[in-house]
């Protein structure tokens, strides 16, 4: 039921509670708060609305590497990214991921991980941003660091991805493909903070922390 | 009516758990039956629904620590009013949204009906929990597209149409034909709704509304790794048809101490030369916490020792791991060349080496008086005899005499390489095999194997 058939069946007063019912309900109400090592989430990027994607269509400069967009649509696989520790530091499964941890995005369908390196990006001629490497091993590359206030990463906060390597920020300042790819957005690093490289995660899987402990430690 | 609808259900006996199950045991059990008594995998039998119902009450009341309480403490009727969650969400959690169609038709491969991407999500899992069964909770946030008044056209594809066009006259024409869909508005196809008043264009435009649910996976006991666990209907939606589904892909990941080959568990143990001769009790942790005490007889580091001689075991590292500070012995042992010597401790006068030789025998004696039976019989393998493989350099036995008679034989088997010039020493590897048809004890050996007398003898048989 629509919000124009409320208009016609109950008054005005009626009208301004069902209003304030439907504000409160979407509040979102999360049974898990945060971020966990092992969950699979799509990235939004807050100021240009559009989520990390990748496939496979390679850069036709700098790199060669297979490419980093931004895209609008919500319902596309190619937009999942699997959250997982830095190379030799599995962290668990389940466990809250730390603002300043350092982390590794590995793209669901090609098993690249988000990457980033010295060459330039096709468009805006920032540092350029790829997928790498085969079944989730790439190199030191691919190691980034979450940034947010607080201890832990909340699915409601927006945070930064400041590559360890190069110390540059995941960032999108508009620029747009035309042919294959019209319409996506460049994904780019760039150095200094904004509003420009601001992600919060939306759909996804995210795994619960476990209540026992997954391993005996003793011997 | 109100009287018959609550007969009281025995939660705990639809579940087929104990009264004291935990609730991981809860959930394995309501996913088993869930399976097997869903109606539509029960088409012939007229209680199936009534048996599906009772099943996901139980599984309600007892999955929730406080509901439990209560109706462990007052029955059925004791549970406050008000069930918040419809049986067909529980089920939804363990199978998915369209679950329900697995058990009878799986669902129709029609091209006509487009279906979104699946998603496959690696699930990484210990061994400890491959081992006991663990349930995983996942929190899924999906888009699910919000349904508006009105229909539109989708699907459109030409189509041969056969038109009569008198007796005997047909016409062949191509139409487009289109399927009716509802109405939907997604954000995510560059139609955005625009008004001035953010907020009301939002109720005004639905579209692709996220929504989230918990859904809980199951590892199963003793599950291989890169089995999938689907979920149907939770993978991406399609704007004109059925959404993908979610698949978990369990990654079992390596352990620092055991080995899964098949359905057996294999570990590594380091030990030393005497407990590889002797045998030994050791505690091992099991996978569930629970320790082990084993007696192992012989034991493998690679090889098998009492009489294959095709495999070897370098233990000269193992000799070297224990230094007996004490004991100097008397040995005497046996060249081949039946040449017998005898080397007493320079610390010791005569009186006292003849002391040291006792010690053994009466040790020895000991043991054999008082355990000899119960020991051949446990470890009937100390009675193998040995086989000298071709290809041994040397061998040499060493007998250790008690009171004249021969009670204990040690043979010690030698492959050296050929020695090269100039090299100061071979390349060696040992064997030392029991021939005696008795057994001896850890202390014996450790005697025996004092570090700085065996390498003596060692120097000293490379001297020659």
């Amino acid at each position: 039921m629509g919000f124009i058939q409320v208009v016609h069946e109950y008054g005005l007063t009626k009208l301004v509670f069902v209003l304030l019912c439907v504000l409160l309900q979407s509040e979102a109400s999360y049974e898990l708060n945060y971020v966990t090592c092992g969950s699979v989430v799509k990235l939004l990027n807050t100021r240009h609305n559009v989520r990390l994607h990748s496939h496979d269509v390679k850069y036709g400069s700098g790199s060669g590497q297979q490419s980093v967009t931004g895209v609008e649509s919500a319902d596309d696989a190619n937009s999942y990214w699997r959250i997982r520790g830095k190379p030799n530091h599995a962290c668990q499964r389940g466990a809250p991921i730390k603002c300043g941890q350092a982390i590794r995005l590995t793209h669901m369908s090609t098993g690249r991980n988000l990457h980033s390196h010295h060459f330039v990006s096709p468009l805006s001629g920032n540092q350029e941003v790829s997928a790498f490497g085969e079944s989730g091993e790439g190199d030191d590359l691919d190691v980034w660091a979450v940034q947010c206030s607080g201890t832990y990463w909340e699915r409601d906060d927006g945070v930064r991805f400041k590559h360890s390597a190069t110390d540059v920020f995941l960032s999108i300042t508009g620029e747009q493909y035309g042919h294959p790819i019209r319409g996506q957005k460049e994904v780019h690093g760039m150095q200094g903070a904004s509003s420009n490289s601001q992600w919060k995660t939306v759909e996804g899987v995210f795994i619960k922390p476990s209540n026992e402990p997954l391993r005996h430690d003793e011997l | 009516f109100v009287c018959s609808s609550f007969s009281r259900r025995d939660f705990y006996q639809i579940l087929g758990v104990s009264r004291s199950a935990s609730i991981k045991d809860i959930k394995k059990a309501y996913r088993k039956l869930a399976m097997q008594l869903h109606p539509d995998r029960n088409p012939d039998d007229p209680k199936a629904q009534d048996k599906f119902q009772d099943l996901g009450a139980a599984y309600e009341v007892l999955s929730d620590e406080e509901k439990r309480k209560q109706y462990d403490a007052y029955g059925e009727e004791g549970l406050k009013e008000g069930h918040h969650s419809s049986h067909g969400d529980i089920f939804s959690s363990f199978f998915g949204d369209f679950g329900f169609m697995f058990g009878g038709n799986p669902r129709q491969q029609d091209r006509n009906i487009p279906r979104g991407n699946d998603i496959i999500v690696d699930l990484e899992v210990t061994l400890e929990e491959v081992y006991s069964g663990n349930f995983v909770e996942v929190v899924r946030n999906k888009p699910v597209a919000k349904v508006a008044s009105g229909k539109r056209k989708c699907n459109c594809r030409q189509e041969m149409r056969t038109t009569q066009l008198g007796p005997g006259r047909f016409q062949m024409t191509q139409e487009v034909v289109c399927d009716e869909c509802p109405n939907v508005n997604s954000s995510g196809h560059g139609t955005q709704c625009q008004h001035p008043l953010f907020l009301i264009s939002s109720l005004l435009c639905p579209r692709l509304v996220n929504e989230e649910r918990t859904l809980e996976v199951e590892i199963e006991q003793g599950v291989r790794d890169e089995m999938e666990y689907p979920f149907i209907g939770e993978g991406e939606p399609h704007i004109d048809g059925e959404p993908g589904d979610l698949r978990f892909k369990i990654k079992v990941m390596k352990h620092p101490v055991f080995e899964r080959r098949g359905d057996d568990l294999y570990t590594n143990v380091t030990i030393s030369l005497e407990e590889a001769l002797v045998g030994f009790e050791m505690d091992i942790t099991h996978l569930d916490g629970h320790k082990w005490i084993r007696i192992l007889v012989k034991v493998f580091c690679g090889i098998e020792l009492c009489g294959h001689v095709d495999s070897h075991y370098v233990w000269r590292k193992s000799v070297e791991a224990y230094k007996e500070k004490n004991s100097t012995p008397i040995i005497k042992y046996k060249w081949p060349i039946n040449q017998v010597l005898e080397w007493p401790s320079p610390d010791l006068n005569p009186i006292e080496n003849l002391w040291y030789e006792e010690q053994f025998c009466v040790e020895w004696s000991k043991i054999t008086k008082e355990s000899r039976q119960k020991l051949t019989d446990k470890y009937p393998n100390r009675l193998k005899e040995v086989i000298i493989a071709k290809g041994a350099t040397t061998s040499y036995s060493f007998h250790f005499h008690c009171q004249g008679v021969n009670t204990f034989e040690l043979v010690f088997v030698e492959f050296c390489k050929k020695k090269k010039k100039n090299a100061e020493t071979n390349t060696c590897i040992f064997f030392l095999i029991n021939k005696s048809k008795t057994f001896a004890t850890k202390d014996f050996f450790l005697k025996f194997f004092a570090f700085e007398k065996f390498k003596e003898m060692i120097n000293f048989r490379w001297s020659m």
